[in-house]
């Protein structure tokens, strides 16, 4: 499974609470919908750092990193490429 | 069946007790932790009913009356866990406000805040010494957001904490000020999403009731 649609079924099936967001593509906002709150990020960096081997510091925890499945990707990609 | 549950029991009383000296430890003894001091020009503001909408709560400032009602179902707030109550009321007596997040008429979750005006003594709050802030005539100073741990989720943190910062920006305050632990990844994500400005890295030292920072 690539990068993006391994993050995109860890936030359809962990992170949305209900399910019914009927469209949902790579550049859906997740943080202006609510989908990635104080509680959803600490989730998705646990997931982030297990499924992908990456170290995701402070530094990076900023909202443009997370706004997008595309973001999280490019994020995920730039750390695995620093090693 | 007769053995079983006295044991169930004992286990579960020092699994609490546990837990909770080792909360108490770590609030009040620590090395070098890292506090990250913050500040939000409040002429900006993600509007309030953007996250209102979405969850099924209000917000409401806390009085004194709504919480001094003798039993629960004379209270027009309702607080799940009674510590918190009893906090509620010490910062009110303070003359501290506090916003809470309700759903019905249970609180959520409640954040204060205060500032100079507010203040008789012009000791506006003793986090600041520590923090080395300076609260001035038009700021406020936000603190001990707390969120009862079966109601965290639903992105209501950051509607309590928008919905504190828009009261305070009515009462006439242009800024806002505050801080969050570094290893605190929910609450350096509410900051950063509402877009609070980082001021500086604050390592604090702390037993008991001793502080030391710089």
């Amino acid at each position: 499974m690539l990068t993006k649609d391994k993050i995109k079924h860890f936030i359809i099936t962990e992170l949305i609470a209900d399910g019914n967001l009927t469209e949902f593509g790579d550049t859906t906002p997740l943080i202006d919908s609510g989908i990635i709150d104080s509680l959803g990020i600490m989730s998705l960096l646990g997931f982030l750092e297990a499924s992908f081997s990456v170290q995701i510091s402070g530094e990076d925890l900023i909202p443009e990193n997370f706004a997008s499945i595309a973001s999280i990707s490019n994020l995920v990609t730039q750390k695995c490429s620093f090693g | 069946m007769k053995i079983y549950l006295p044991i169930r029991l004992k286990n579960i009383l020092k699994a609490v007790k546990i837990d909770m000296l080792y909360y108490f430890i770590r609030s009040n003894i620590h090395l070098n932790k890292v506090a990250i001091t913050v500040e939000k020009d409040l002429s900006s503001l993600r509007p309030i009913n953007d996250l209102l909408v979405q969850a099924d709560v209000h917000l409401v400032t806390i009085t004194p009356e709504a919480l001094t009602k003798k039993t629960k179902s004379q209270q027009s707030l309702v607080y799940p866990d009674e510590e918190r109550r009893k906090k509620a009321m010490k910062y009110l007596e303070k003359g501290y406000r506090g916003i809470a997040v309700v759903s019905g008429n249970e609180v959520s979750g409640d954040i204060w805040y205060t500032s100079a005006c507010s203040q008789k003594k012009r000791t506006v709050h003793p986090d600041l010494k520590w923090l080395k802030m300076k609260c001035g005539d038009k700021d406020a100073y936000a603190f001990d957001m707390y969120l009862h741990p079966g109601k965290r989720g639903r992105n209501l943190a950051n509607l309590l904490q928008n919905g504190a910062l828009h009261e305070i920006r009515d009462r006439g305050y242009g800024r806002a000020l505050g801080y969050y632990w570094a290893e605190n990844i929910p609450a350096l994500w509410v900051h950063r999403t509402l877009q609070w400005k980082e001021l500086r890295r604050v390592k604090v030292t702390r037993f008991l009731s001793l502080r030391y920072s710089c």
